[in-house]
């Protein structure tokens, strides 16, 4: 995997990466091959497996639940106010 | 009073023999002294253990004490806490306050047991030696130059070095298993399902199971009594009936058929754990049980499928740590992009890096079908090695770690330290209950013997366990310096 790869993937994950951990990333290659493995083996007619047992996830009704409330959720937060999280400004007016 | 196991320690507790208060404060005084050479603690929690064990004298006094009032224990650092800090090992939720309890810790505190402290851990369960940790790396009792394995290393430590009774752990590849084995403890991975995740900080969704490391099979059954069953919080969870898994301890292993899989008993397994574990077979051979070859042939697949598929679920689960809601945030952001990628760079290790970083290219148009598709299929002829197996045997026996505990800093690469975890994770890949216990020692240094079971059935896997338990005393040795 090429430099621009590694930034290319660290941009989808979010993540900035130094000069240092970039060079870290040198033992991909080893690790993309060791998961090559797979290759040769014969998968024909066999199903995706996503759950260890093959169960279903069950669902609950939507209800409140007043033991978990907004401001003890919300002291977690580096920066609220008046019951919103705060971030820095996302979407940009058009500037027509 | 270190050699007395759960039972015994409850029984001398309603006998007034001492009080819960005494007994933590015992606990809490070998923690002051020991933890520091182990680091296996990242939270001591006085305050906390000495109202708890108050509150457990009263229980006592009022005759409404459970099997765990007043025990000692210890929780995995990523089980959330209401109110102490739940930090997962990670600097990005140093600072995080958990403003709930996980299904797991509020059942342990219904039952009454004490809360030492939070355990140390690889930095969000990823890893096989506990050496990335944000708090440092947590060192083997038996031998302080050595690795106790991970991700949860620090309950096992503290275990092993007797400074709790028993603590939880989570095993997503043998994360309770392997360290169990690298410190002479009794490591219990329930069926997927079997214990709420609810409150258990997601590494890999589709392979995390929270369970106990005990110092024997017994304390494992009266911890997994009160942790197991359904959680209306957890949709993962199984509502299969929950059996009381003491009861059957001392049930005959006559006509229980054990598997010996020839794959697991292969290079790069040491021949002399292997030697080990035979004999702890021969021992169980004569007490009735009947012992046969099977063969589980795509164990060589395991690794890398379980890489390919965890760290794809690891980078969709740590997608959620933005630096907004909770966890560590990053100063003066310019706008939101600088905002999540200098949160994210300076809150994650390198190695949690590696893993999104991995499981993000896997899970792109350029690796999807070739790598995550194509381990999921991998996954059920794993999975299907074990149907067919149990159509002959009840349990399967093999070897826990293919070495014993290594020397931290010694694993040259990343695919070297994922090798640790060969023998453990093809039973997180089939979803199946497995217990890790001592079977011997080799240069001075723990060897653990692996039971895999068919799903939900823990208690023939306990079973097993307790009768060796009570023929072998290798689970009640303790490491010199700590006794």
């Amino acid at each position: 995997m090429e430099r621009k790869d590694i930034l290319k993937f660290a941009k989808m994950a979010r993540i900035r990466l130094s000069e240092e951990e970039i060079d870290s990333f040198a033992d991909f290659e080893k690790m993309h091959s060791f998961l090559r493995q797979l290759d040769n083996v014969g998968v024909t007619g066999i199903e995706p497996m996503a759950h260890p047992l093959e169960q279903s996830q069950r669902l609950r009704s939507d209800e409140y639940d007043p033991k978990i409330n907004r401001s003890s959720i919300q002291t977690c937060a580096s920066h609220t106010k008046d019951f919103i999280y705060l971030a820095p400004e996302n979407i940009k007016k058009s500037t027509d | 009073m270190l050699l007395k196991t759960i039972s015994g320690i409850s029984h001398a507790l309603k006998k007034k023999e001492f009080s819960c208060v005494e007994l933590t404060k015992i606990y809490l005084s070998r923690i002051k002294t020991l933890n520091p050479a182990l680091n296996a603690f990242i939270t001591i929690t006085e305050e906390t253990a000495l109202n708890d064990a108050h509150q457990a004298d009263q229980r006592i006094a009022l005759g409404s004490a459970t099997p765990l009032t007043g025990i000692p224990i210890a929780h995995k650092d990523m089980f959330c806490t209401q109110g102490i800090k739940t930090s997962c090992g990670s600097k990005m939720l140093d600072n995080f306050i958990s403003p709930y309890d996980a299904t797991v810790v509020q059942k342990l505190k219904e039952a009454g047991a004490v809360l030492l402290g939070k355990t140390n851990m690889d930095e969000f369960s990823m890893g096989s030696s506990n050496e990335h940790s944000f708090y440092g790396p947590v060192r083997n009792p038996w031998n302080l130059e050595a690795v106790p394995g991970g991700s949860s290393g620090g309950s096992a430590a503290v275990v092993a070095a007797r400074l709790t009774l028993a603590a939880t752990g989570a095993d997503a590849g043998g994360s309770i298993r392997q360290p169990a084995a690298f410190t002479n403890v009794t490591g219990l991975k329930p069926t997927y399902g079997r214990v709420s995740r609810y409150g258990m900080i997601a590494f890999a969704s589709s392979f995390d199971q929270g369970g106990t490391l005990t110092r024997s099979a017994e304390d494992a059954a009266m911890l997994l009594n009160v942790i197991a069953g359904m959680d209306p919080k957890d949709s993962t969870s199984s509502n299969q009936p929950v059996p009381d898994f003491t009861q059957t301890l001392n049930a005959t292993l006559k006509k229980v058929r054990i598997g010996l899989p020839k794959e697991f008993f292969t290079d790069p397994l040491d021949p002399k754990i292997a030697d080990l574990v035979l004999t702890a077979a021969q021992t169980l051979e004569k007490m009735g049980a009947t012992l046969h070859d099977l063969s589980l042939p795509h164990t060589p697949l395991t690794i890398p499928t379980y890489h390919i598929l965890s760290s794809v679920e690891c980078a969709s689960n740590l997608a959620r740590y933005d630096g907004i809601r909770f966890g560590h945030c990053c100063e003066h952001p310019k706008d939101i992009d600088d905002w999540y990628e200098r949160s994210r760079a300076e809150g994650f290790g390198l190695e949690v890096k590696h893993r999104i970083l991995m499981g993000t290219y896997l899970s792109s148009k350029e690796g999807y079908e070739d790598f995550y598709i194509k381990a999921q299929k991998v996954r059920r002829l794993i999975a299907n090695d074990y149907i067919e197996a149990f159509k002959k045997v009840d349990l399967i026996l093999s070897p826990t770690t293919p070495t014993t505990a290594f020397k931290i800093g010694s694993k040259p690469n990343r695919v070297a330290m994922y090798l640790s975890d060969l023998l453990t994770a093809s039973a997180n890949l089939a979803g199946l209950p497995s217990l890790s216990i001592p079977c011997g020692f080799l240069d001075n240094m723990p060897v653990g013997l692996l039971l895999t079971g068919k799903p939900f059935d823990e208690a023939r896997l306990l079973n097993v366990a307790h009768q060796y338990q009570r023929n072998a005393d290798w689970h009640r040795r303790l490491p010199k310096e700590f006794s």
